[in-house]
């Protein structure tokens, strides 16, 4: 069997019972994932081909969070009058951290809607389309990596031991990438007013969380901001990228959201995963 | 060969396979009845807040390796619905279902297409999805360019291609990974005269190599010179399921009389005799 081609035999019974769903539900997890080869590789040409018709091509990653960065690194800058060898490495780390986060958000409430013509045409599982997603997020936002490397040269900013963070870090974005992909997908096929809602809420949540500005910048209520869960996010990337290892605490936020937020969306993908073709 | 041999082994098999579909946000649509039946398409039926239409009801199949089966039926008859299920892309919420061997399926080849992509990117991510390397796409590539016969224009994005293009391009890819079971819709139809006899050559050297093939049309003409046995759909349900000829026949004495489905064809040996569904209140 040359190229292991599709599965070659395929016997399905229809589960009434939660314990028939389960199993189903977590095949499909396990047949999406062993098919990571071919994720990964169309995960890549999605990332190349999404700006193939531009002159830039996949450079616009970096150059629009570039952008970004000067002109909110400048403004943020001046208004808290930090030093730009403190303000702009701290935003660069943050923005980048955020545009994963607020694409698997965004971008996974449609992750079914935008696949839906290979879901109506090929019996792939369905987990296939939310790890290519996932992936492809994944790489940009890996390939973003490039902006901090420049800002850190320019301002000097030493490497450190803590670096080594990052490797736990970015594994916990992917792994937490493929739940918020797969549960704003499935809320978002079923409830198509979702997408529009995430939008407005997202802004308050990024001016909310500190990415353009200092914890401390809250003074005596800098505390605060620890009970929002994104700020942990973006402090177990920031921090080792600034030199510094992430708090216990940050870790386990992000950890304890890795574990609850899978169960969360595995009972919704127990329950929904048949349904999800027929929504779109 | 309409007489399946007990040796053959089997391609296919579905077993009291129900299916139906949720309608999102149709639970403002006015019915009077719990369960309306349209003459042309599966019941809908509406509990509490929920409305469902039933695509596929009662559906027992055996198909053996080699066999070529064509659908039929009139639109919503639950053809396409059927061959999503026989393709895996759908899932039954009663029953179950046996396939043995490699499936290609050409259903509606829009939707496997990215219109943004040339023709050639495309075939490389179809070819991916099927789950071959990108070296074992390429092998592929001159036979998929030779079949297609659209030249220069596999270069171009797939969004200026007629249907017509695209179903050759998807119909290419689709064969040339030589499956065991091809599942094909009526859109081959949507290619010219040309295209259709090319097409026929193929799925019949496909079947030379006892590969099985199902495929869905209203144009008898082509089923005849594809299939040896056929299925008659109506309501979601097999009212006839036999050699060409009885259920060809089956199928005109049924546009006669729209109301109550396929009787008088007699539904020969397994068929579910259609049965009248009356609305019932709840």
């Amino acid at each position: 069997m040359r190229g292991a081609p599709m599965e070659s035999q395929d016997v399905y019974n229809a589960s009434e019972t939660f314990g028939g769903k389960l199993a189903e539900a977590l095949a499909d997890l396990w047949a999406g994932a062993r098919l990571w080869h071919t994720w990964c590789l169309l995960g890549w040409r999605d990332f190349l081909q999404e700006t193939k018709r531009t002159a830039l091509g996949p450079l616009w990653a970096i150059l629009g969070l570039a952008v970004t960065v000067a002109a909110l690194g400048y403004v943020y800058g001046a208004l808290l009058s930090w030093p730009p060898s403190e303000g702009y490495p701290y935003i660069t780390a943050g923005l980048t951290c955020w545009f994963f986060i607020s694409a698997c958000i965004q971008g996974g409430s449609s992750v079914f809607i935008s696949s839906a013509g290979i879901l109506k045409e090929r019996a792939l599982p369905i987990s296939f389309s939310v790890y290519r997603y996932t992936l492809r997020l994944f790489i940009e936002f890996c390939i973003k990596f490039v902006v901090f490397i420049g800002v850190a040269l320019l301002v000097g900013i030493e490497p450190t031991s803590a670096l080594l963070f990052l490797i736990p870090g970015l594994l916990l974005y992917f792994l937490n990438g493929i739940w918020v992909n797969l549960i704003f997908g499935i809320v978002g096929a079923g409830f198509r007013d979702v997408s529009q809602l995430i939008s407005p809420i997202m802004l308050i949540v990024f001016l909310a969380t500190p990415i353009l500005w200092p914890q401390t910048a809250l003074g005596g209520q800098g505390a605060v901001a620890e009970f929002n869960p994104f700020t942990h996010f973006i402090a177990v990337i920031r921090d080792p990228l600034l030199g510094s290892v992430p708090s216990h605490l940050s870790l386990a936020v992000v950890v304890a959201t890795l574990v609850g937020g899978w169960l969360l969306t595995f009972l919704a993908f127990i329950r929904y995963k048949n349904k999800i073709v027929f929504w779109l | 060969m309409s007489a399946p041999n007990a040796v053959v082994p089997i391609a296919l098999r579905l077993k009291d396979v129900a299916l139906s579909y949720p309608v999102p946000h149709a639970s403002e649509l006015s019915l009077n009845s719990a369960v309306r039946r349209f003459r042309t398409g599966g019941r809908i039926h509406k509990s509490g807040r929920s409305v469902n239409i039933v695509a596929l009801e009662d559906m027992n199949l055996t198909v053996r390796v080699g066999e070529r089966i064509g659908i039929i039926g009139h639109n919503g008859a639950g053809k396409t619905t059927l061959l999503k299920v026989i393709s895996g892309i759908y899932r039954p919420q009663q029953g179950h279902l046996e396939r043995y061997g490699r499936l290609a399926a050409v259903i509606n080849p829009g939707n496997g297409l990215h219109m943004e992509l040339t023709g050639y990117e495309n075939i490389e991510n179809l070819g991916l999805l099927s789950g071959l390397k990108l070296s074992e796409v390429r092998s592929h590539m001159p036979d998929i360019e030779e079949f297609t016969e659209l030249g220069d224009y596999l270069s171009l994005p797939v969004g200026t291609y007629s249907t017509g293009m695209m179903t050759r391009l998807a119909f290419a890819v689709a064969t040339a990974l030589s499956p065991d079971i091809l599942v094909a819709d009526e859109n081959l139809a949507t290619g010219d005269s040309r295209f259709v006899e090319r097409a026929r050559d193929r799925m019949n050297a496909m079947i030379a190599r006892s590969g099985t093939l199902v495929i869905a049309s209203h144009d008898l003409d082509t089923l005849k010179s594809l299939v040896d046995r056929l299925i008659l759909l109506d309501g979601g349900r097999i009212v006839a399921d036999g050699p060409f000829e009885e259920v060809v026949e089956a199928y005109h004495s049924m546009a006669h009389r729209p109301e109550s489905g396929a009787e008088a064809g007699g539904p020969p040996s397994d068929a579910v005799p259609a049965e009248e569904i009356d609305a019932f209140a709840e």
